[in-house]
């Protein structure tokens, strides 16, 4: 998985895949997001090509520490693999999700 | 019926030793114990360990070499991509470490769940578990064929797409729910130590 923060830290663009290998940098980015103080959280992925189940829920834990900071969490721009998986998986109705 | 020796090193070599099987590709740190079967004309076996599993992309690789194999739409690589991730990740963790899934809601519990798989990984037993990708296809249909050498999965708790709990905002227990969503037929060995999965061919 390939990250790019956006700004002060308050939102990262993935690239790649998201799958089961990639808890380490998940962990990282995720690390460095709750760091910054802003209200909003943005996870942009036009540019994730892939993601698997683990992948889901990376992002389900990152949506339930978001809730426990008081922070809006916003994932952005699904595409490809990705946007089916969200509609499989109906994420739609768990996630903030911009188009 | 030839075997090709896969080093287990990388994705890259993986992809390479894929090329030139015919039909057969296993992965030498368990090549003598894999006995070569015999196979339809139209096929793709792997014989990988559970070590490798963890470590690399393998359902990439395969989709990839399956499409330069046959006929295969984008739409539908990604689909058996996606299909046989998700059930290498299951006979990987549920089949061959024996690992319920992560419980955790929490980026700390996620993390101690992996060193906990590779606590598991250093045991040679464990590691050097195989598992099995068989693919054949006809002008018609592509089915693949999963096989851990675990316990097995109780059929009466696999979750269909229909499950409310298959969409719980839970970070895991989805797998089931995505093969029956992206595949034309699932079915799991009576074992419960394999599942096959089937996609009609234009």
């Amino acid at each position: 998985m390939r990250f790019d923060f956006i700004g002060n830290d308050t939102g990262v663009f993935l690239g790649g895949e998201l799958t089961f290998t990639d808890h380490t940098v998940f962990l990282e980015v995720s690390n460095r997001l709750f760091q910054a103080t802003e209200k909003s959280i943005v996870i942009d992925l036009s540019k994730l090509e892939f993601i698997d189940s683990a992948g889901l829920g990376m992002l389900l834990i990152t949506r339930e520490e978001a809730q426990k900071a008081n922070r809006n969490l916003v994932l952005r721009a699904p595409r490809g693999q990705v946007k089916r998986m969200f509609a499989v998986t109906k994420f739609e109705s768990l996630f903030n999700i911009e188009t | 019926m030839t075997r090709v020796a896969w080093d287990g090193v990388s994705e890259q070599s993986l992809a390479e030793a894929l090329a030139r099987a015919n039909p057969h590709c296993v992965e030498a740190a368990i090549i003598s114990c894999a006995a070569p079967r015999r196979t339809a004309s139209r096929s793709l076996c792997l014989r990988l360990t559970t070590g490798a599993a963890y470590r690399l992309p393998i359902a990439k690789a395969f989709a990839r070499t399956l499409q330069a194999r046959l006929p295969l739409s984008e739409d539908l690589r990604e689909r058996v991509h996606t299909a046989l991730q998700e059930a290498l990740i299951n006979a990987m963790l549920h089949g061959n470490l024996g690992l319920a899934s992560n419980p955790g809601c929490d980026l700390y519990v996620l993390a101690n769940w992996h060193k906990l798989i590779e606590a598991r990984l250093t045991d040679l037993d464990l590691a050097l578990r195989p598992i099995a990708v068989d693919a054949t296809w006809t002008k018609t249909s592509l089915s693949i064929a999963v096989r851990d050498s675990g316990r097995g999965f109780m059929r009466g708790k696999r979750p269909s797409s229909d499950d409310p709990a298959a969409v719980a905002p839970v970070p895991c227990g989805r797998g089931f729910a995505i093969l029956d969503a992206l595949c034309d037929q699932v079915a799991l060995s009576r074992s419960g130590t394999a599942v096959a999965f089937r996609f009609r061919l234009p």
